[in-house]
This record gives structure tokens, sequence and C-alpha cells, in this order.
């Protein structure tokens, strides 16, 4: 009963992950999120008038199995995307002999530019926000901060 | 439904041995009782799967999977699924992410506040002056995902070579870009 839900819930994440690599290459890259969300909403869709009409426990399982998927590959786009480890191993590979350009790393990598990148970032997301020079944090930026602070604390780890 | 129900009796019973697991535990790889807590609640799921009534006491027919082993490797394919999109909230909401833990440093900061030469000052402290760079370099190494050389350079090592080609190959089919 419940092999279809699961079945029909692989079949349309896979078609989703099909979809983002054609369609992404397409639009600029602050939209991909965006636009990855809209085709996932159309794949979401698309399992449940697959399944329909079928018993609210297929639909329920199926459903919760697509959701998930979604999570992991989502996390996955960000292990790959985010992790500054990787990009050093990438620009190891760069050069011919494989062997790391220190300097070259550290001037693509400055703490500066760091810094400034994620809080850049953190604007763009409404967490922060800048006035003369100064970067503080928002409401949105202050409930989350919070959490962060207090989630750390219950897992005893100092940061 | 018994598989679902239970996969997620054993996600709730699996955070607060998370907790437990990685409070206890003295070192930075945090995988490791995450891994260990995940391991616990798979045994917990099981033990509950065949302990209780395909009912569960409460379920009607319509709400019951007849196959009880593909109700169990569902149930536990959730739970796999929980497990990871947790470890990924916890690992760069609480435990490691560059972004929230500069949000904290502005929270404990009077006037929530900060400014780019003040963070600067609070992340300097290494030789390079780029403890980011430096921690992530030492990890690699002892990795065995590259090898230093005597004058300062680093080697690509095979395992290091697998993981830059997979990195850059993703990011190409899913238009990344260079990432970090």
């Amino acid at each position: 009963m419940i092999i279809s839900g699961v079945f029909t819930a692989v079949v349309t994440i896979l078609l989703w992950i099909l979809s983002q690599i054609l369609v992404l290459g397409f639009c600029p890259r602050h939209s991909h999120f965006k636009v990855g969300l809209f085709l996932y909403g159309l794949s979401f869709v698309g399992f449940l008038v697959w399944e329909w009409p079928t018993s609210w426990l297929n639909l329920l399982n199926g459903g919760l199995l697509h959701i998930l998927f979604y999570c992991t590959f989502m996390e996955f786009y960000y292990y790959i995307d985010r992790p500054i480890t990787l990009r050093i191993l990438v620009e190891a590979r760069k050069n011919l002999n494989r062997v790391l350009d220190i300097n070259k790393l550290h001037q693509t990598y400055d703490l500066k530019y760091m810094i400034q990148r994620r809080l850049k970032s953190l604007v763009a997301s409404g967490y922060i926000a800048e006035k003369n020079a100064n970067f503080y944090l928002t409401t949105k930026g202050k409930i989350f901060a919070k959490i962060f602070e207090k989630g750390s604390k219950i897992f005893g780890v100092i940061r | 439904m018994k598989g679902i129900f239970l996969s997620f009796g054993a996600f709730c019973f699996l955070i607060p041995v998370s907790i437990v697991a990685v409070r206890s535990y003295a070192g930075k790889k945090y995988f490791r009782p995450l891994i260990g807590a995940f391991v616990i609640a798979a045994f917990f799921y099981a033990f509950l799967f065949y302990c209780l009534p395909s009912d569960l006491g409460f379920l009607t027919k319509g709400w019951m999977v007849a196959d009880q082993r593909l109700d169990f490797i569902n149930g536990f394919l959730l739970l796999f699924l929980l497990f990871h999109s947790y470890w990924d909230a916890v690992y760069t909401s609480f435990f490691t992410g560059f972004s929230t833990k500069i949000l904290i440093q502005m929270l404990r900061k009077e006037g929530h506040s900060l400014n780019v030469e003040e963070l600067i000052k609070m992340y300097q402290g290494s030789q390079s002056g780029n403890p980011v760079i430096d921690g992530r370099l030492q990890n690699l190494v002892r990795g065995s995902y590259l090898a230093p050389g005597i004058s300062g350079e680093y080697q690509l090592l095979p395992k290091g070579n697998f993981f830059a080609v997979f990195t850059r190959t993703f990011q190409k089919i899913l238009h990344i870009g260079e990432g970090g």
C-alpha cells in the first residue's frame, strides 16, 4: 500500500533535481533558492496529482518522505556550496602539480574579506543591518542569535 | 503507520541522547557522539517495533501496513532522514557555523552591535592571522587530504583529489560556482 507513495516520492524528487539542473543555469545565482523552492512546490503538487486518489496513509507517508528528501538534498547542496574546506581542496587541484599555493589561498580567503562576505549575506537575509559602518542585530537576528546561543549551551559547546 | 509513529518516537528519544552524548564528549569532532546517539536510537526503534503490537493498541486497519518488514524499513528510512536533517541543523546552528558565531558574538556585545575591525580582532590570533584557514588546513592534513611540504606548501593527496573532483563535478552540475 505505501510502496506506491514511496516510489512516486522518489520519482518526483528525481524530476525536481533534474529540473534544477536544467533551469538553474539560466537564473542568477542569488535566485537559486527561490527558483529551487518553486520547482519543489511543482514537484510536490506532481506527487499529489500522481497519487490521488489514494489512502491517507500512503499520502502521509509519501508526502513525509518527499519533504525529507527535499531537506536532505538541500543539505547536500549546501555541503558542496559553502564549506571552505572543500574550496581549499578544489584550489589545490587547480595547479598542474596538485600543490596548494598558500599565499594565493590567503589572498582569496583574506579574513577581512571572509567576514565582510558573511556580513553581506547576513544583511541580505535580514539578520543584521548596517549603520555608520557598524553592524547590529535586527529583531529577527536577535531571536535567532538567542536560539543559537541557547542551543550551544544545551549541547555544552563553547562558542 | 506503526513504523512512522515509532520512527518519530525514536527521533524524540534521539534528541536527549545526542545532547548527553555531545556534553560528555571532550573533543571537537561532534559527529562521533551524534552517530553514537543515532545507533542507540536505531536499536531503540528496532526494539519497540518488535515488542509492540502491529496496531500499537489504537490503529485501525486502514492505518496499518500489511507487510511488517516493509513497515520496519520505511520507518527506519524516516528515522535516518530525520536524523540527517537534525544533524545538519545542530552542526551549523549550535556547533561550528561561521555566520551563527558572528550572530552570537553580536548578541553578547553591548548594544548588539559590532564593526568589521572588532570581528577581525575576535578571529585573529594564529600565526598567519587567519585562524579560519589554519584550522581547516590542520584538519585536512590530519585527515590525509593534504600533505605539508618542506617549504610550507601543501600537496594534494589521492583522498583529497577524490573530494575535489566530486565537489567540482556537482558544483558544475548544479551551477553553484566555485563555492566556499
